[in-house]
């Protein structure tokens, strides 16, 4: 965490460059998107992408570098507990990552003029998106073995994010087997929930994403801490 | 006879890496190993690369789960509660550590923390740790910044935070100058004086660890072929004092002083006016009194008497497989 106070200007202009654009570009697709939903779902979307990239992406290949220098080795070696560490190292990308969520909400918001309701909500929703990206990327790092696997899987599973998941796009506009594979993934709900925050329309369905995200992560934490290899095979 | 009590006990280790590519034959990487460490020893594991060193230091702390045998160390099942381990051992692997983006003093600070020692406690320790090692002036540094040499002495302090009872160091004075590596022996001597430390020192630098090694242990393809005090391992091998002397310019041996010297053991000569006879510590004595009485003091360049050093020892053990024990 500490390394960022040397270059904290280059992680801030990476983490907002990103998901300022996707708000920018993804608005003036074709002859446009500019009606509230489409919008709602860019600038959300964009936000939860932000945290998939700065989350997911930076610990799996953080921690499947520690791996092959075998610094993950060391810090097996100090009297720490797995779940401390796992926590350590999710929570000091949280801080990362908060810009670039709250980027594309601002600037979605100020650009394409719409009313967004910046509910008390989000600020329980941002941690817990940027937490629950985190731990899967934890989790990647940790059981795929070989750094460059891990950078391939975690490269698709970003594209799939953006083109073929509920996070850009409404569930009901993919095909079958995309909705099932939607319903595994944290980002399904992260989004929904945003959604529901900017939009004002806080009911059972956000509770209902809140929960399984909320759920989503404990599990992960259970699986990191039960499961994590720090150890030699 | 050492009435120390026991601080590590491996019985029956063995470790089994499964085999990779066409063949797939597995790669017994410890094989059936046992040994005791006394409490406050320094002990040296020597072997040559891929003799199984590192995979036996990781089952020592916990790091690895052997295929069989038994692990105690400081009276911890070392393979039941691996994570007990850790709380009393201090460790130096051979590859790079990390909090590298911080700087010298505050990496130890932090790892003392880790280590589970109070601020005031790490700061002190750190402080000690980089005057004691001569770091003071990198100690500001970013540890990514430093040379090899520096990143590994302050590595090396790294591994000392926390004052942990047990050592266990993979080779501490890779990339190290002279002057470090002295600093590192001293400093491993130290701790074990001062503060009864018991040490696991992987090191291929025999050499200079003969100066704190008080039991070795010779691996060769995963067994120990050899272990005791380096006096009975030279002992043992047989390992022969050298009696090196250069004559002065124009100087040349006679045939007569020849054989005298040949009589008393093995004479080498790498050039003319330079000869290395190979002794029986008991003919030593009747060998430099030749050399001063008969050939002469006015006739000799140069003279050194060189006892046998570990690592003759080692180089021996590890050309051919012998077995002594405790």
């Amino acid at each position: 965490m500490l390394e960022i106070r040397t270059i904290w200007y280059w992680y801030l202009l990476f983490s907002l460059f990103l998901p300022l654009a996707m708000v920018f570009g993804f608005a003036r697709m074709g002859s446009g998107l500019t009606d509230r939903a489409s919008l709602i779902y860019i600038i959300s979307g964009s936000a939860i992408f932000s945290v998939a990239n700065d989350g997911l992406y930076t610990v799996a290949v953080r921690i499947g570098s520690m791996k092959k220098e075998g610094m993950l080795l060391y810090y097996a070696s100090l009297p720490i507990s797995k779940v401390a560490f796992v926590v350590a190292i999710v929570l000091a990308r949280l801080v990362v990552t908060l810009p670039g969520m709250l980027a594309p909400l601002v600037f979605g918001s100020l650009v394409y003029h719409i009313d967004l309701d910046f509910s008390p909500w989000i600020v329980l929703l941002l941690p817990l998106m940027a937490l629950a990206m985190c731990s899967i990327g934890m989790a990647l790092g940790s059981f795929i073995n070989s750094l460059e696997l891990i950078q391939i899987v975690v490269n698709m599973l970003l594209f799939m994010l953006v083109m073929a998941a509920p996070v850009f796009i409404p569930m009901e506009a993919l095909p079958a087997p995309m909705q099932i594979l939607g319903y595994l993934l944290p980002p399904t709900y992260a989004a929904d929930a945003l959604r529901h925050a900017l939009n004002q329309t806080i009911g059972t369905a956000f509770y209902t994403d809140i929960a399984v995200l909320t759920g989503m992560i404990i599990l992960s934490f259970f699986v990191l801490n039960r499961w994590l290899r720090w150890q030699i095979k | 006879m050492d009435n120390r009590p026991v601080s590590i006990h491996v019985r029956h280790l063995t470790r089994t890496y499964p085999g990779r590519g066409r063949d797939k034959q597995p790669v017994i990487a410890n094989d059936n190993l046992s040994f005791e460490v006394r409490r406050g020893e320094i002990f040296g594991l020597l072997g040559a690369n891929g003799a199984g060193k590192t995979t036996l230091i990781y089952q020592l702390m916990g790091l690895m789960q052997p295929d069989a045998g038994e692990i105690s160390l400081e009276g911890i099942d070392v393979i039941r509660t691996p994570d007990k381990v850790k709380q009393i051992v201090g460790f130096l692997p051979q590859t790079g550590l990390p909090m590298r983006y911080v700087e010298v003093e505050r990496a130890l600070h932090y790892t003392g923390r880790l280590r589970g020692q109070t601020d005031t406690d790490a700061r002190q320790q750190a402080r000690l740790l980089i005057d004691e090692l001569g770091i003071g002036d990198h100690a500001q540094r970013f540890v990514n910044k430093l040379s090899g040499g520096m990143l590994r002495l302050a590595n090396f302090a790294m591994a000392l935070m926390g004052w942990p009872q047990v050592l266990i160091l993979d080779e501490p004075t890779n990339e190290l100058d002279p002057h470090k590596r002295r600093v590192v022996w001293e400093m491993i001597a130290r701790l074990n004086r001062e503060r009864g430390v018991t040490c696991i020192l992987v090191t291929h630098n025999v050499l200079e660890a003969e100066r704190v090694i008080q039991h070795v242990a010779v691996m060769k393809a995963g067994r120990i072929v050899a272990q005791g005090t380096p006096g009975a391992l030279k002992l043992y091998t047989g390992a022969k004092v050298r009696l090196e002397f250069r004559l002065k310019d124009g100087e040349q041996l006679a045939e007569d002083e020849l054989h005298a010297l040949a009589a008393l053991g093995t004479v080498d000569s790498t050039r003319q006016d330079e000869y290395c006879l190979h002794l029986q510590p008991e003919t030593v004595s009747a060998a430099t009194d030749s050399l001063m009485n008969r050939i002469g003091l006015a006739r000799l360049d140069d003279f050194r008497l060189a006892p046998p050093t570990l690592e003759e020892v080692y180089l021996e053990f590890d050309s051919e497989q012998q077995g002594v024990s405790r």
